[in-house]
């Protein structure tokens, strides 16, 4: 058994519209593809596999996987700002369902949060949870060009922790990009920043502490966050917050080391430095399907140090038990 | 024996003369600290012990340090920028080579580029190597807000290799600030990644197959260097370089596999995968004397799963070699 837990799905209705704005985020096609500029001068490049179901399927029964939990990915609904975010979350969490009643035991999907409004944010969740059977939520790095750690989302994030159900963090539009206009250092490099920051904002904001619940998964091993994490918990630990902000009662390792990483490594040495430092119970296969180098992962693991139990675990046990499937 | 490579004294005329300026950089002083603020929206805190020549001895003494290679660190000249940038890397130069006859077999000094213009760096690096006695040049992670692989830097890039000579790099006012205002956040992780963007950006523009001699140090376990070159690696050999830009004859793991990369670690974890992934003869002991938490660099190079042998590299053996001491 074998869950890729870091699988994309676009939905082409919602890049279809974003075709038809003119203020950000809009998109234009392509010769097939569709370029999406976002809030703080990124691109999103969408080809037309990023929304072929059956390709998946073919690449999913290619690397041996059996059941995707799939995303929307970049362009998220948060950036269209407002009651229409929230109405694009809406739809593309019914895109998901359908996806996932249509392929019967091959999909489960994260839902999507359009953060237009923290109240309308917390229905969409209860409605994919409850009613569509979602088991978590998908976060991007930072909403809109807002840290994570903005108190007008902490509501989110205790509800989300109340469920018990896990967090998938993503990188989307950064909000660092200078010095980064070669193609190899968007994906590369600005887009593992993102998601590191956002984690250590996270850990800073003090909602590991507050709620026991808080479950996240950082993908790409962890960003730069298990390499990074000492230096910084040493600076947070000796650190007097800013107003507004709590001080952590407890050594910042402690949050740290409740995070959770997938598969989707730089390469096989950050991954067996991942299993040293989290154990295998805190590692999730999964690919980034269908973005480059997506079949590189599933031999990557299967040639990892590691025992077959653990193996095991880091193939679908951890995201059955995470996802409670 | 210990040779620490990174290691920190101001020189307070300059910081005095920055007191005075109404344009950044400019400093203030208040309670024993100057706050410098750069360009780029950093602002640097060198409180007067910064420039203490007899404490820092003492804590060389106590952590079983031979010799200090001293380096000026932040605010550089360089960000003044023109002649004047020029005219205060001499004076720092001259401070730093004072001290170093005042001490005699205590200290060492990287030499301070003021990168006016190329032809001046190049003169003051000469001056530096062949009347002052400096082994190796103090390379910032970027020049008063450029990428380090601007065209213009190469003749100096080239002269260094002709020398033979070491470079030390050094995060500097950081390129990329959104959402690093919180204190842990600027060293930890705003410096952090401008020196890895400075050397993914370096390998990326072929200047280390152009100048194979180079040889560059990579401070704080080489900042995310080693632990992001496999990602970013693979998306630099599978891209194609716009026209001003050079393709990489051999895949740029070639590249990075050149750098050197100091014991001011994050954590042991990260000093450990350094030593696997370098080599021992790639690691250089060092503290970044007087920061904070200077001092705990040693237990880690001791507690290091490696030989004898090896931890003498480590603590002095590779800096005599590469620095030729």
């Amino acid at each position: 058994m074998l869950i890729d837990i870091h699988s994309h799905l676009v939905m082409p209705e919602y890049l279809e519209y974003l075709t038809g704005r003119s203020s950000l985020p809009k998109a234009v096609l392509r010769g097939g593809a569709y370029f999406i500029s976002c809030n703080g001068g990124y691109t999103q490049t969408s080809a037309a596999v990023h929304s072929d179901v059956e390709q998946k399927l073919r690449d999913m029964e290619d690397m041996g996987a059996d059941l995707a939990v799939i995303n929307h990915g970049i362009p998220g609904p948060e950036m269209l700002g407002g009651e229409e975010a929230d109405d694009w979350a809406a739809r593309m969490n019914d895109f998901q369902a359908g996806v996932i009643q249509k392929y019967p035991g091959k999909f489960i999907g994260w839902a999507n949060i359009g953060f237009g409004s923290p109240e309308r944010s917390i229905q969409e969740i209860d409605r994919c949870i409850n009613e569509l059977g979602y088991k978590g939520v998908q976060l991007f790095s930072n909403i809109n060009q807002k840290v994570l750690d903005t108190p007008e989302f902490m509501p989110v994030y205790r509800h989300i922790a109340k469920l018990g159900v896990p967090i998938n963090l993503h990188p989307t539009a950064p909000m660092n990009l200078n010095g980064m206009d070669l193609q190899p250092l968007v994906r590369g490099m600005s887009l593992m920043f993102d998601s590191t920051l956002a984690t250590m904002r996270l850990v800073m904001s003090g909602i590991f502490e507050e709620e026991p619940g808080f479950k996240l998964i950082v993908p790409h091993t962890g960003g730069w966050v298990p390499y990074l994490r000492g230096r910084v918990e040493r600076m947070i630990d000796i650190y007097e917050p800013l107003k507004g902000q709590p001080k952590l009662t407890r050594p910042s390792a402690e949050s740290i080391d409740r995070i959770y990483v997938d598969t989707v490594a730089h390469s096989p040495e950050t991954m067996n430095y991942c299993y040293e430092m989290f154990g295998p119970e805190r590692i999730m296969f999964g690919t980034d399907h269908p973005f480059m180098h997506w079949e590189i992962y599933r031999d990557m693991m299967d040639g990892m140090n590691c025992t077959a139990v653990e193996r095991e675990l880091i193939y679908h046990g951890n995201a059955e038990r995470l996802l409670g499937l | 024996m210990r040779i620490d490579v990174h290691s920190h004294l101001v020189y307070l005329p300059y910081l005095e003369y920055l007191t005075g300026r109404n344009s950044l950089p400019d400093g203030v002083l208040r309670d024993g600290t100057y706050f410098v603020s750069c360009t780029g929206g950093y602002l640097h805190a060198s409180p007067i012990m910064h420039a203490d020549v007899d404490q820092k001895l003492r804590d060389m003494d106590d952590l079983g340090i031979g010799m200090s290679i001293l380096s000026h660190g932040m605010p550089g000249p360089e960000l003044l920028g023109g002649q004047l940038a020029d005219d205060w890397a001499t004076r720092i130069n001259d401070h730093l080579a004072e001290v170093i006859q005042s001490y005699p077999g205590k200290f060492q000094a990287w030499a301070t580029l003021g990168w006016g213009s190329a032809e001046r760096t190049i003169t003051e690096i000469d001056r530096c190597v062949n009347q002052l006695g400096f082994k190796g040049v103090y390379l910032f992670s970027n020049i008063n807000q450029k990428t380090l692989d601007s065209k213009e830097f190469w003749p100096v890039y080239k002269h260094i290799e002709d020398l033979g000579i070491p470079m030390d790099m050094h995060p500097t006012a950081p390129i990329n600030m959104n959402g690093i205002d919180h204190r842990p956040l600027v060293p930890g992780m705003a410096f952090m990644f401008d020196t890895t963007l400075a050397t993914v950006r370096m390998v990326m523009s072929g200047v280390f197959e152009e100048y194979p001699g180079l040889k560059l140090i990579v401070p704080h376990t080489g900042g995310f260097v080693p632990f992001i070159r496999g990602r970013v690696g693979r998306m630099i050999d599978a891209w194609t370089s716009p026209d001003d830009w050079a393709n990489l004859s051999e895949s740029s793991q070639d590249s990075f596999q050149k750098i050197y990369v100091d014991t001011v670690a994050h954590s042991p974890e990260a000093l450990e995968y350094c030593l696997k992934v370098y080599g021992a003869d790639k690691l250089l002991y060092g503290t970044d004397h007087p920061f904070a938490h200077f001092e705990v660099y040693n237990e880690m190079v001791d507690n290091l799963d490696c030989s004898e042998s090896d931890r003498e590299l480590i603590n002095h053996g590779n800096a005599e070699r590469i620095i030729g001491l």
